[in-house]
């Protein structure tokens, strides 16, 4: 590859520019670009809705503005979500109020999502803007596709992905033609923000980043720039870890361990991809649109002059599939999500970004029968594809939970905490909370701990056999493989050792089988004696202890080791294992 | 040679361009495919059995009846079958090819009568365009009077005689002697008056002009003699002309018949079986297009088209049935009106290009919304694209049942099932049916009277009924009374009738229709409940819109709610339930639920119910209250439980 010479930044003009300025602003171009962005913003406003999970981010944001930290329980040091960065949105919109903030949730997903699609669109019609015939048919597969309207708003990070995606592909454009470096600056912070999204983002973003190294040196610059761009690449991600391992004591999100991230399950994971690349004819649609984008940016490298320009015009849609096929390949890896397509959107957004906009074929039949298949399909799946086990769980442990709580909160667009208020969660949240009143009950042991526990009284712990808020639950082993992010669920013996009968409350619920057996004496004592041993003693430490800068660092170098901690779901199996520091009667130290 | 002479300017400028022209066919074979889809579809036409009944009647007699040959109450009533040839038609087809037969012959006849007028605007050389939208307009307004009834002829006759004159004005000087051969079937298949609403405002147009030729006067001439070709003679001329009285809002049949009414008269709701709004607005439409029509008509000096124009505008006002032939009558007036008037525009604001690809859009939709049946059940219309009667719209179980258990003694029915009665209980002498023309206002007005129960017990007792059919769209109330007594075993009911048997009379044997089994308690109430699925946002509802394949569960949902309405409230319930999971977009079964459950004061199921109806109509405010109201008794009941 042919480098340019570099020039200094302050001298460094617009005469630099490697690519054509002058991008054929005619409405014709405007509606490339905002066509699709249009019909996935009538997309994702029809189907506006904010999940159950979403709930319980914004419990942690609540906890954090009433001075609680970002926790999910005050006083239990749990990170509760997998999002810091949307996190961080939210707490910032927060400030609108609490009720407030599952609307403006929703709708700040939207706008991001569809920035990212714009963002997407541009990018791709700037690289090809010296091919004609140009048509918007990857922005077209997200803004056909069903599951991006769900997933532009439901309250969770997903949005914010795409906006990510998109500016990324945007930036990536821009420097290669124009190199700027307040450009070169801007996209480099923007890598860095990519595992703060999720921490799955880190795998694509390595691509991305090899290519803005590339396309942001110069010829005679040497190592020093390119490290320092590095660095500030990271600097956000490590500074986030670093506040994980010393504050939360762990080096993976608690709920990346309530749902074993570590684990693969690749069965599961093609069946995952299945039920969203089948359903929708994603396979060949995909394949057609890389493919038209692969002939698309070798036609537009032929007629750059510039190496530089050539390299640019195929190496960013290149670098944006890989990037989509790593973040597929790492979320079929993990055996996917029970939530039907949400954590492929992204990998289905670079593929999309990198053929946002393509050069249709030459040939006249060619050409239109192109424009058919992808209209046809299109149609068919804004119209009429839906998934078959829309207001159930598929036999696979995957469901469209939109549809799904949509149709049990009875409420078209379910937003905020007063649209859930007839769902049965809403309501048992509402009776519990009557009972944990009237009946002194400190805490609750309940598995939807979304809407319901919006709708307890504060001062109420609320612990999740999940594990997805319990730094307990999250850490027993995982012995059978079951429906994704809902495998590992704590028996109520660990529950019962910190919160006897009579202070603590079990829910029951979906789990009832799990819940069905009673309780013995002896289950509970024994779970005690576990939770009173040093290792669980240590790990209770890190997370209910009051922080101070000798705990933090403490728990920073013991990170790894309680991140490795595993406890046996029979507690008589654990205390084998763990043994026990204190009688079995006591009750364990630490815990609130 | 006037009309020549324009024509061949017109399509100098319309049709110059072989791409032009082929889109114009394309757009005009769109148009006849969709009349064709909207013209083959099952039947619901309450009097379609008595078309059959009568054609099967003159096949095996070999002539036509002169007194009504099929009730025991008006037998001696003259009945002048002036649509006898319609009805032998029909029978025979029956006859022949089962359903098919009649479902054929609707199709050929309404393909037809637009074949006749696409040949018509031929004729005139008017803007092709224009032709394919207000064709699109018209057929949307007339579709639902493609009913099995007799004005099938009518509005082909209306349009062959359209045919006829235009051509003799663009220059076939012959083929207006194909009017006293319109005239000779017309006057033997339905009422033949309007073709000479359309014939004799030309001839007095040329008369004006003096330019009246021989031909056009002598095929006039015979049109009238042929009149006289037919089994009735004299009556059968003026009978259609004595029918015409019987429009007024004076007269009992006005009063009651809802197709006699104004379509401005009728309620904007969707409890109007006329009324339907897509159809409404394109009439409207037409409607308003008729006055830069008749502008433009009074600029070509067209004062025959203009006085046609005006007649069946107004016609159409006057009563629903009017509609299609406004449509067809008119709308080769209103075309080549709209043409002219299009002409004169200095910029058109939309190019001719685009225009089409618009047309061609519409088209594209209707003929998606009427293959895939979401054009009927969009608006509530039980109606398949198949041969078949629809059993949830017509009296078929109900007459069945009369004709399978042999019924004794002297039968009772209402209007609604008495045609249904003849065709499927052919042997049974039925007490009324849809001919009112045989009936009479007297005999109208006293079986109107028979719907209070003190004086139908009274005219039981006198005339000995033993069994009644009655559908419940029209006498619940008659229905509810005459269980109350006590003296009548509901033998059999179903989505649209009921029959009653007098238990001390020769029937009193037939057990009563077992009802269906009730719902098992609270955990199958709800688990069916969960299962009512409604797809209410915005591209849901488009979709449905567009190529739905849910049916309108009219059966269950109709046989459910005379369940509720007779009190018969745990057997309606999973009737209703079935209905709402068999159809949950149909928003108005969950609304019956709502009302059941609000009698069975199961406070919590009635607010879910009215939720569900919500979340499709969100502006029903009656439910929005009931939903309200029933969760805070929920919330209450609950305290009080507590």
């Amino acid at each position: 590859m042919k480098r340019r010479k570099a020039a200094p930044a302050a001298q460094q003009p617009a005469t630099v520019v490697t690519m054509p300025q002058v991008a054929a602003q005619s409405p014709l171009r405007s509606a490339l670009v905002l066509g699709p962005a249009a019909a996935l913003l009538v997309g994702a406003l029809d189907h506006i809705w904010v999940t159950e999970d979403a709930f319980i981010t914004f419990k942690s944001v609540e906890n954090l503005w009433h001075g609680k930290g970002p926790n999910f329980n005050a006083g239990l040091r749990v990170e509760s979500f997998s999002h810091p960065l949307w996190f961080l949105i939210l707490s910032v919109l927060r400030v609108a109020g609490s009720a407030a903030l599952p609307l403006l949730a929703a709708v700040a997903g939207i706008l991001l999502s569809v920035l990212g699609l714009v963002a997407a669109t541009r990018a791709a019609s700037l690289r090809l803007e010296r091919l004609s015939r140009l048509a918007p048919l990857g922005a077209m597969l997200v803004a056909a596709l069903p599951p991006f309207w769900d997933f532009a708003s439901s309250g969770m990070e997903t949005g914010l992905a795409f906006a990510w995606i998109g500016a990324v592909s945007l930036l990536l454009t821009l420097v290669a033609r124009d190199h700027q470096p307040t450009r070169v600056a801007a996209l480099f912070w923007l890598l860095g923000l990519g595992p703060l999204i999720r921490p799955d983002f880190a795998l694509p973003t390595l691509p991305l980043l090899a290519l803005a190294l590339l396309l942001s040196r110069s010829a005679d610059e040497g190592v020093l720039p390119s490290a320092a761009r590095v660095l500030q690449a990271l600097l956000p991600s490590a500074a986030w870890q670093l506040f994980r391992m010393g504050y939360y004591g762990l080096t993976v999100p608690n709920t990346f361990l309530a749902k074993e991230g570590f684990m693969s399950r690749w069965g599961q994971g093609f069946v995952y991809l299945n039920d969203l690349y089948l359903m929708y004819w994603l396979y060949p649609v995909v394949a057609l649109l890389l493919a038209l984008s692969a002939l698309s940016c070798i036609a537009s490298a032929k007629r750059c002059v510039d190496r530089t320009e050539s390299f640019a015009a195929w190496a960013i849609p290149m670098a944006l599939t890989l990037a989509g096929l790593l973040h597929s390949l790492a979320v079929i890896r993990t055996g996917g999500d029970f939530m039907h397509a949400r954590l492929l959107l992204p990998g289905l957004f670079f593929f999309a970004s990198a053929s946002a906009v393509v050069s249709l074929p030459g040939q006249a039949a060619l050409r239109w029968l192109t424009i058919t298949a992808c209209s046809v399909w299109a149609f068919g799946s804004a119209v009429c594809i839906r998934p078959p086990y829309r207001y159930s769980i598929s036999s696979n442990g995957i469901a469209d939970e939109r549809a799904w709580y949509a149709h049990r909160a009875q409420a078209v667009r379910p937003v905020t905490l007063n649209d859930y208020r007839y769902h049965s969660y809403f309501r048992i949240g509402e009776e519990t909370s009557r009972m944990a009143r009237s009946q002194n009950f400190k805490a609750v042991y309940w598995a939807h701990i979304g809407i319901a526990v919006a709708a307890l009284s504060e001062d109420i712990v609320v612990i999740d056999p999940l594990g997805l808020n319990d730094h307990i639950s999250s850490h027993i082993e995982l012995t059978e493989r079951g429906r994704p992010g809902h495998e590992k669920i704590a028996r109520a013996a660990w529950f019962f050792a910190r919160y006897p009968a009579g202070v603590g409350m079990v829910v029951r619920n979906q789990l009832d089988d799990v819940f069905r057996k009673p309780e013995t004496p002896e289950a509970i004592a024994a779970a005690r004696a576990v939770l009173s041993s040093p290792q669980l003693a240590e790990l209770t430490e890190a997370v209910s202890a009051p922080l101070t800068w000798d705990l933090f660092w403490r728990n920073v170098r013991r990170a790894q080791r309680l991140t490795g901690l595993r406890i046996p779901a029979d507690p008589e199996q654990a205390l084998q294992l763990f043994g026990s520091a204190a009688t079995p009667d006591s009750p364990a130290k630490g815990t609130p | 040679m006037r009309v020549c002479m324009l024509g061949s300017r017109s399509r100098m400028s319309f049709l110059v361009q072989p791409s032009a022209r082929r889109t114009y066919l394309a757009l005009s074979c769109g148009l006849l495919l969709l009349v064709g889809l909207l013209s083959f579809r099952s039947i619901d036409d309450l009097d379609y059995g008595i078309h059959v009944a009568t054609g099967r009647w003159i096949l095996q007699n070999g002539t036509v009846p002169a007194t009504d040959p099929f009730s025991w109450s008006f037998s001696s009533h003259r009945y002048i079958a002036y649509h006898w040839g319609f009805q032998l038609i029909l029978a025979w087809l029956e006859g022949w090819a089962g359903l098919w037969g009649p479902v054929g012959l609707r199709c050929l006849l309404v393909i037809l009568t637009a074949g006749a007028l696409t040949w018509s605007l031929k004729a005139r050389a008017v803007d092709p365009l224009v032709g394919v939208a207000c064709g699109i307009l018209a057929l949307v307004a007339a579709e639902p009077r493609f009913a099995m009834r007799p004005e099938l002829f009518t509005n082909l006759f209306l349009a062959c005689t359209t045919l006829a004159v235009d051509r003799y004005y663009s220059g076939r000087r012959n083929a207006v002697f194909l009017l006293p051969l319109i005239f000779l079937c017309w006057v033997n298949t339905h009422i033949y008056v309007l073709g000479f609403a359309v014939v004799l405002p030309h001839i007095a147009e040329d008369l004006l002009r003096r330019r009246l030729s021989w031909r056009f006067v002598l095929a006039a001439g015979l049109s009238v003699v042929a009149l006289f070709v037919n089994p009735y003679g004299w009556d059968a001329v003026t009978e259609p002309l004595r029918l015409s009285s019987r429009m007024s809002s004076e007269n009992a049949f006005g009063q009651h018949i809802t197709e006699l009414a104004s379509p401005f008269s009728m309620p904007l709701d969707r409890q109007g079986k006329f009324y339907m709004y897509s159809q409404f607005g394109c009439w409207l439409a037409l409607l308003v297009l008729s006055i830069p029509a008749a502008l433009g008509l009074v600029r070509l000096r067209r004062f025959a088209d203009l006085a046609i124009l005006a007649a069946f505008a107004g016609l159409s006002t006057i009563a629903i049935r009017n509609l299609p032939l406004f449509a067809i009558a008119a709308f080769p007036p209103l075309v080549t009106g709209l043409s002219e008037a299009a002409k004169r525009l200095s910029r058109p604001r939309v190019s001719r290009g685009k225009a089409a690809v618009g047309i061609a859009a519409v088209l594209a939709v209707l003929l998606l919304r009427v293959s895939s049946g979401a054009w009927y059940a969009s608006q509530r219309r039980g109606l398949h694209m198949r041969p078949q009667l629809e059993n949830a719209a017509i009296a078929v179980e109900a007459s069945d049942f009369v004709r399978e258990h042999s019924l004794v003694g002297k039968g009772f029915n209402n209007l609604d099932v008495g045609g249904t009665l003849l065709l499927r209980a052919p042997g049974f002498k039925i007490f009324i049916d849809g001919r009112n023309e045989v009936t009479g206002e007297e005999f109208f007005t006293r079986y109107l009277q028979l719907f209070t129960i003190e004086n139908f017990l009274a005219f039981a007792k006198a005339e000995g009924i033993e069994y009644v059919v009655l559908s419940h769209r029209q006498a619940l109330p008659l229905i509810k009374q005459l269980l109350t007594t006590g003296a009548w075993t509901m033998a059999h009911y179903d989505g649209v009738a009921v029959v009653l048997v007098r238990k001390d009379g020769p029937n009193g044997s037939l057990p009563e229709q077992p009802l269906p089994p009730p719902i098992n308690g609270p955990e199958e109430r709800w688990s069916l409940l969960s299962k009512v699925h409604v797809e209410p946002n915005w591209i849901e509802s488009l979709s449905r819109w567009l190529m739905s394949s849910e049916e309108v569960p009219e059966s269950l949902s109709k046989t459910g709610t005379l369940l509720l309405m007779l009190n018969q409230w745990p057997s309606a319930e999973r009737l209703l339930l079935e209905a709402a999971i068999a159809a949950p977009n149909f928003w108005e079964t969950t609304n019956n639920l709502g009302a059941l459950y609000m009698r069975l004061q199961d406070w919590e199921a009635a607010s879910d119910a009215y939720r569900t109806v919500l979340m499709l109509n969100p502006s029903n405010k009656l439910a929005r209250q009931r939903a309200e109201e029933s969760w805070v008794l929920f919330q209450n009941s609950l305290r009080t439980a507590k």
